[in-house]
């Protein structure tokens, strides 16, 4: 009984420190959010964010960042599986090429988008197709997937590289195709770095704010994502971008822990199996 | 993997029918659809406008009034630094009218021929003020004062911002320029981080506009510059190069500059006379 108690005792009191320890990161991240709310009273809630403008550039928000996740997802995946499973020449160079969006201002990022899909680039060929991309929704979405897509590949490579060798041989062995062992055992065991993945991703392309500006400019109810409505509002209506930012805070707040408490649960029982 | 995309995809869909009603009347056609449509009378004539972000509210609000008056007009309206603005405008040859935040800016816009000569008009006025925190707790009375030991002081930066040269020359004309500086804790590089400054209290006052009062009514209080230290700039607009509906852009242009277009302006705080003087 004796030696139980004291590992216990000497748990808590590595709990303790650890918890201590975190503390100051914990508070700083937290301390302005608490002063945004603390700032929002009802009164500027009901006044500013309630209304027509605020819903639509939520919704637009939420959607456009969805479409980004699942696109990122979509072509992302199979990059990241690249460069979890295989050696190759030059890989350290895709590596890289990975990592440029993270580096790179994004109001850059955007000029380098409107440069490349506007009228200077292969936009003004699209556009005697009838497509337009910039300042158009298709053009918030690609701003969002080229900043918050490496968010996700980084997280999924992580994952499938965790992923034993051995099972994925064993499937093989066992007669499973390429597709099947990839969808019933590599999948399943990296699941919880893919959700991962996924959650940085949507949440990254929900706060994109500076390539969407650029590349699709900010016309309200079209491409004035949440993030612009804040930036706008805020040179001449400080209070209104104020609760519009919390706005933001709380919904995508609500969104990321109902998400990771619904799919973690989906996940585990397959991890696990 | 795929249970998790089913719930991304479901995420999707709860969204979309409250987005439809919100986004329908501008989501439909995208804006290139529209320029490259020929403007006959019967046909709607979808506008798109480049504004500065500081006039949104009132530009906003001269939207709706236009497009009550005229349907089958639509004026689609982007925002932003009016630098930023007249990039995009440029690099995408799209747009009818340019509106951005100062004079300085159409001015560029001229000198690059973005904009069709001779189609300039002013929607308002600039007034440099002194812009104090709400009830002038430090009895600022001129431009003499900031430059008064211990006063902090925030300007917008000369060479920058079109403020930040109104209120150097300003400063200059008053001979105050080197004392003044002294106070001076902070440079902002746009007229809104300007108006930040004071209105959440980092200095004790700011060179500004006019407007800049009305943005934080509550917060911030204005001491006049004699008109002889500081020249008003304006609030100008003017037809792009790149309208494919010239006089339509041209119709939306007058009604900014009519009584009623200018009552819009002068409701959110700006001066739509000249100064007198």
């Amino acid at each position: 009984m004796a030696p139980a108690v004291r590992a216990t005792g000497r748990n808590r009191t590595a709990l303790a420190v650890a918890t201590l320890l975190a503390l100051p990161l914990l508070i700083y991240l937290l301390a302005p959010i608490i002063g945004l709310l603390a700032r929002t009273t009802p009164h500027i809630w009901r006044s500013y964010a309630c209304c027509w403008e605020a819903a639509t550039a939520l919704k637009l928000s939420l959607i456009t960042a969805s479409i980004a996740l699942v696109v990122s997802v979509i072509i992302g995946t199979p990059v990241a599986y690249w460069l979890a499973h295989y050696t190759f020449r030059g890989k350290s160079v895709v590596d890289t090429v990975i990592d440029l969006p993270l580096v790179l201002p994004p109001s850059a990022a955007g000029f380098a988008l409107l440069l490349l899909f506007g009228s200077q680039g292969i936009g003004s060929w699209l556009l005697q197709h009838g497509l337009r991309i910039s300042l158009t929704p298709l053009a918030v979405v690609m701003a969002q997937v080229f900043i918050a897509s490496p968010f996700y590949v980084k997280q999924a490579r992580a994952g499938f590289e965790a992923v034993p060798a051995e099972l994925r041989l064993a499937s093989a062995t066992l007669g499973a195709g390429p597709a099947r062992t990839f969808f019933r055992v590599t999948a399943p065991l990296a699941s919880h770095a893919l959700l991962a993945g996924a959650v940085m991703a949507w949440a990254r392309a929900l706060g994109e704010f500076g390539a969407t500006l650029v590349f699709a400019g900010a016309f309200p109810g079209r491409t004035e994502t949440m993030p612009i409505a804040i930036y706008t509002a805020s040179t001449t209506n400080l209070p209104a971008s104020i609760a519009l930012a919390t706005t933001l805070v709380v919904v995508s707040f609500a969104v990321l822990l109902v998400a990771r408490a619904l799919l973690e649960r989906r996940v585990r029982p397959l991890a696990g199996g | 993997m795929g249970k998790f995309s089913w719930v991304v995809l479901l995420l999707v869909f709860l969204a979309l029918p409250g987005c439809g009603g919100g986004t329908s009347p501008n989501a439909t056609g995208s804006p290139a659809a529209e320029t490259r449509a020929r403007p006959t009378r019967a046909e709607p004539v979808r506008l798109i406008a480049f504004v500065g972000s500081a006039s949104k509210p009132p530009a906003q609000e001269a939207k709706a009034a236009y497009e009550k008056q005229n349907p089958g007009v639509t004026v689609d309206m982007t925002f932003g630094g009016s630098g930023t603005l007249l990039q995009q405008m440029t690099l995408e040859k799209t747009g009818d009218i340019y509106m951005p935040g100062s004079d300085d800016y159409m001015d560029k816009a001229e000198a690059k021929e973005a904009v069709i000569p001779g189609t300039r008009a002013i929607v308002a006025y600039l007034v440099p003020m002194i812009c104090v925190q709400k009830g002038n707790p430090k009895g600022i009375t001129g431009l003499a004062d900031l430059a008064r030991p211990g006063l902090t002081v925030g300007l917008a930066e000369a060479g920058a911002v079109c403020l930040g040269d109104v209120s150097a020359q300003s400063l200059e004309n008053a001979g105050l320029l080197a004392a003044v500086r002294k106070n001076v804790i902070t440079y902002a590089r746009s007229c809104e981080q300007t108006q930040q400054l004071v209105q959440l209290g980092e200095v004790d006052a700011v060179i500004g506009w006019d407007a800049f009062q009305q943005w934080a009514p509550d917060k911030i209080d204005v001491v006049p510059i004699p008109l002889e230290y500081a020249r008003p700039r304006t609030i100008p607009v003017a037809i792009s190069v790149y309208s494919t509906h010239r006089g339509a852009a041209q119709r939306f242009v007058d009604f900014l500059t009519s009584t009623e277009g200018k009552a819009i302006f002068s409701k959110h705080g700006y001066s739509v006379e000249p100064p007198p003087g």
